[in-house]
């Protein structure tokens, strides 16, 4: 009851909350360092009076002293939320004069937990869930009417808070975030992205609060107004705090604040309050000055709109690019690394459709080895920690997707549903629950229909069994299916007149692009021009191979022709790399010509190859691995190249360190070329020769999180043809210990910066010599030396990377 | 109430003190003044310029009253620290200056991208990152001396960061409590208490009026 009527009030009219409690308390008695929230405890009286106050002043929402309260910090948690909760419901009830008691909200406040979320920090998701779950629980208990979530820092401890109280409760939520000096959250979030994020999840009112004063607000709320549909939350601090007779005080008074507040009304800030250093005078004076400006909700958007942790990417003007990389289908290496676990692989290719120009990535997990809702949430988990792009979660498993969507920091896509309504009952509920917009196929019970207006007629099916979940027209993105012209001709024309007729309607498409050219030669020509006159038909996202030069020629031409690039600018930015790229061809392809000429020239190429490894140029050495292995006349052997030229190179370089000559940044650096040259030359070589027996597991131990020392080893050990695990930093032992067991390796090599994380390497040295006797670790890190490693059971220690390669090969 | 000063310092003004830049990239003094043989010199300066633009540097200080008692109990007024190294350190100190600064979320996000990407250029912008938040908390020092010597003419002690000695790391949570570190910088700390941002400073710095 007294939901439905917050969520009617807060679209019909201003309410107001309170202002500040921390400096309101410190003016009342709290002392510096003194957890204000005890005093629900210890001065329930005084709380409750302040509150009063408040609601005197004209608020109609006042939150409870619990922002600093979590099961975490307090055992009592439970009946200090109670507590909290009771003085808001007194001072509701006893508040004379002020806001119409009819119009009083108990808002139990929620802070955040003070810990950084994984992948940044070492708070798992789930466990920052379940923290804030406790305390929804407990609120609702207590008897809150709604919950405000406040002045929150990052996006991703947002979103697990926003979780909490949706699957624990059916109360109204608030959320208003602290954006810094540069409009965004501290860990990089705009309010575009968050309103984009938050709206999905069904929050009635979003927001700022805290961090500066009125003035400094003023300068951000456009990003609210442009992007949200919800009631907007505004509750500035009253400016800075300075020092006046030797007493603290905030530079901007009741009449001043209420005076921008005017402002902050009429740009479209529907909830307003105030923060640190406003009192309930600002509050009052606030709720005087704005009663006469007339009440505007914010306007409906209808705006497709995904967002990531930091930006949001608009769907709708301008083509947006999906990088399809990750996504096993017919990508061999892909397969091997999804079942090899390597992750660094797929993060790899994040990175590089990132760099080569995607907006948005498909991330596709589902192969039958595995367990494919377990890689998904690590995969969308590891990624996110290396690009900031919006995610494609591709599955055609429910439970890989929820997965997914959960653990995904942001406003996601989801690929996919379609026409099938056992599809759309498994799937549409999860895009519904976590916000995302959703891929709709045109496949319907009776499979994919032949003509166009069938494929729409599906398209309509999905958008309105959507609605049915709450999921609006915009959210909904119809694939048409590009269906291979190698087996139906039409396929192409029918799947560019669905996304013409459905650009008609406002809705949204996608489409797949190569597949049109399936089981065809010369496929780049035909994505090409398909690509072209998809575009050209109002295509709005196109799922593809960023690193396909014909298809971001095409992406940038159109661009330049249709007026998305302004003066052409991105276009020439374009051309210019492209001519950077066309010459290091040219300088190739000279390399080759001189290596078919002559066997002389062609052991020039291969001298220079060891020239680069020396030198530590990455991208020529593997080039000229490459051109060495195909040139057509006088190819050198995979084998010859290896130790004829990888390995006399680094050993050149090796002994120059060793030495003294070079030091540690030249040596990594010509590690990582010959690495390079080697990768290509393995491609080429017999499997039986490519395999190595010289394998090795290695790791940072428990609890220590420095892993420069340990990366560094890694790429000394590949250099030298070590195959490599890399468990990463903060291992535990057994972690280590299954992994050995697993794969069967026998060495292992630990490492530990800090003396606090000896003990556990010496336990995980420990506990793998119990497992297998004969399994050798080697150790190193800053805190060891011989000694210290032999008294901790080691058998070996390298004192830097080049000596633990010398060391590996040795106990090898 | 205490004030609590912050804001952001502007990365591209810092010149990273090239002495820390060589210790932490393990090259002799001197090695980054001279010509060098191989093409790392660009490396370093690319690595600079995209950590300088990558960053936001985050500091924030507070000031408040010391006062040490015995050989090790040093009251800083909001908490207090139980080190003999500190008490040395703090030793005739009137006050001291609580400061935090970090070069934010996003340098360790591109450090985790370059381990990915390259091994190499994460080591270099590993040691940038170290160097360049060492240089950011010189600059807190001298906006902190300044704001102090403003009102009276100090001497001050040379900056000690919890962790440090016998200074337990645990102390790094009352520190943070006091200078507001997760709201003013963005900074938490894990269950071993290393600082999330990883590339952060604290320190303490006394001084005597």
């Amino acid at each position: 009851m007294k939901k439905s009527r917050f969520e009617k009030l807060i679209k019909e009219k201003r309410l107001f909350l309170d202002g500040g409690t921390g400096t309101m308390l410190q003016a009342m008695g709290l002392k510096a360092g003194e957890a204000s929230e005890l005093w629900c405890m210890t001065n329930p009286e005084k709380i409750t009076d302040l509150h009063k106050r408040y609601y005197e002043a004209g608020a109609n929402i006042v939150p409870s002293n619990t922002f600093g309260i979590n099961c975490i910090k307090y055992d009592n948690y439970e009946e200090m939320i109670k507590r909290a909760v009771e003085c808001v419901k007194t001072a509701a009830k006893e508040a004379v004069g002020g806001s119409n008691p009819e119009e009083r909200f108990v808002a139990m406040d929620i802070g955040p937990t003070g810990m950084m979320l994984e992948p940044l920090g070492s708070l798992k998701f789930e466990e920052a869930v379940e923290i804030f779950a406790a305390n929804v629980r407990a609120g609702v208990k207590a008897g809150a009417d709604i919950f405000f979530i406040e002045t929150f820092n990052d996006m991703y401890e947002t979103k697990a808070a926003v979780l909490a109280c949706r699957e624990n409760s059916d109360l109204p939520i608030m959320v208003s975030n602290a954006y810094d000096e540069r409009g965004r959250l501290m860990t990089g979030a705009t309010p575009q992205a968050m309103a984009a994020m938050l709206e999905g999840l069904g929050v009635s009112a979003i927001g700022m609060n805290c961090s500066f004063g009125p003035d400094k607000m003023l300068e951000t709320i456009n990003d609210f107004t442009d992007f949200a549909s919800v009631p907007l939350i505004f509750k500035p601090n009253a400016g800075l705090p300075k020092v006046v007779d030797g007493k603290t005080v905030f530079d901007v008074g009741p009449e001043e604040f209420s005076q921008y507040m005017v402002k902050v009304a009429e740009q479209g800030g529907t909830l307003l309050g105030g923060c640190c250093g406003t009192t309930p005078d600002h509050i009052k004076a606030m709720v005087e000055a704005v009663k006469d400006i007339p009440y505007k909700l914010p306007e409906k958007k209808n705006k497709t709109i995904i967002a990531s942790y930091t930006h949001h990417v608009e769907i709708g003007n301008e083509p947006v690019l999906i990088g399809e990389r990750i996504n096993p289908t017919g990508k061999k290496k892909l397969k091997e690394a999804l079942i090899a676990e390597d992750i660094d692989y797929i993060l790899g290719e994040a990175v590089k459709q990132e760099e080569n120009g995607a907006h948005v990535l498909d991330v596709n997990v589902g192969l039958p080895e595995i367990d494919e809702p377990a890689m998904m949430e690590r995969a969308v988990r590891e990624i996110q920690a290396v690009s900031d792009l919006p995610l494609q979660i591709d599955s055609s498993d429910s439970e890989a997707l929820e997965k997914g969507l959960r653990i995904y920091n942001g406003k996601p896509l989801l690929n996919s549903v379609n026409a099938k309504q056992a599809v759309m009952d498994e799937v549409l509920p999860l895009a519904a629950k976590y916000g995302a917009a959703v891929i709709g196929l045109t496949i319907g019970e009776e499979g994919i229909p032949e003509t166009a207006q069938g494929r729409i007629e599906l398209a309509h099916k999905i958008v309105e069994e959507a609605a049915g979940y709450g999921i609006e027209k915009k959210d909904i993105i119809i694939d048409p299916l590009a269906l291979t012209i190698s087996s139906g001709q039409k396929g192409g024309l029918v799947a560019l007149e669905v996304i013409k007729q459905l650009k008609k309607e406002g809705i949204n498409t996608i489409l797949g692009v190569s597949n049109i050219s399936f089981g065809l030669p010369k496929r780049d020509l035909i994505n090409q021009v398909f690509f072209a006159n998809a575009l050209a038909a109002g295509l709005s996202l196109a799922i593809m191979n960023p690193g396909s030069t014909p298809m971001m020629d095409t992406y940038h031409a159109f661009k330049a022709l249709n007026c998305y690039d302004e003066n052409c600018l991105k276009y020439i930015e374009y051309a210019e790399a492209r001519a950077e790229v066309v010459e290091t061809a040219s300088v190739k392809a000279d390399v080759k010509q001189a290596a078919e000429a002559d066997k002389a020239a062609l052991y020039g190429g291969a001298d220079e190859l060891k020239t680069s490894i020396i030198k530590g140029r990455t991208e020529h050495a593997r080039s000229l691995a490459a051109e060495l292995l195909s040139g057509s006349q006088a190819n050198c052997e995979p084998l010859e190249i290896i130790n004829s030229f990888i390995i006399p190179a680094l050993n050149e370089v090796g002994a120059d360190y060793e030495a003294g000559r070079i030091y540690l940044p030249q040596l990594l650096m010509s590690a990582e070329s010959a690495n390079a040259a080697f990768e290509k030359v393995k491609e080429k070589l017999p499997k039986s020769e490519a395999d190595t027996d010289k394998k090795v597991i290695i790791a940072t131990v428990k609890g220590d999180v420095h892993d420069i020392g340990k990366n560094i080893v890694k790429v000394l050990l590949e250099s030298y043809g070590f195959d490599v695990i890399d468990l990463g930093k903060d291992t535990p032992p057994e972690v280590i210990r299954d992994e050995a067991v697993k794969s069967g390796i026998k060495l292992v090599g630990l490492s530990a910066l800090m003396t606090t994380t000896v003990p556990a390497m010496e336990e995980t040295i420990k506990l793998l010599h119990e497992t297998d006797p004969e399994i050798k670790v080697m150790v190193g890190g800053a805190v060891l030396s011989p000694e210290y490693a032999e008294r901790i059971g080691a058998d070996a220690y390298s004192k830097d990377g080049m000596e633990a390669v010398r060391v590996a090969e040795k106990l090898i | 109430m205490k004030i609590i000063q912050s804001g952001v310092i502007e990365a591209d003004g810092l010149k990273i003190n090239q002495r820390q830049l060589e210790l932490r990239l393990h090259l002799p003094a001197g090695t980054l003044s001279k010509e060098n043989e191989y093409e790392y010199s660009d490396v370093l300066i690319r690595c600079e310029r995209t950590l300088k633009k990558e960053c936001c540097i985050r500091y924030a200080f507070l000031k408040v009253e010391a006062d040490i008692e015995g050989d090790r109990s040093c009251n800083l007024e909001l908490f207090s620290i139980d080190s003999v190294d500190l008490a040395k350190n703090l030793k005739g100190s009137t006050g001291a200056v609580l400061m935090g600064v970090t070069l934010g979320a996003e340098a360790d996000r591109l450090l985790k991208r370059l381990s990915i990407t390259s091994k190499s250029e994460h080591f270099i912008t590993d040691a940038l990152a170290s160097a360049l938040v060492d240089t950011a908390a010189d600059r807190v020092e001298e906006l902190a001396r300044n704001n102090l010597n403003e009102v009276k003419s100090c001497s001050f002690r040379q900056r000690y960061s919890p962790g440090y000695g016998d200074c337990s790391i645990e102390n790094q949570r009352a520190f943070l409590k006091a200078i507001e570190g997760e709201k003013n910088l963005g900074i938490s700390l894990n269950d071993h208490c290393f600082m999330s941002p990883s590339k952060s400073i604290t320190s303490i710095m006394g001084f005597s009026e």
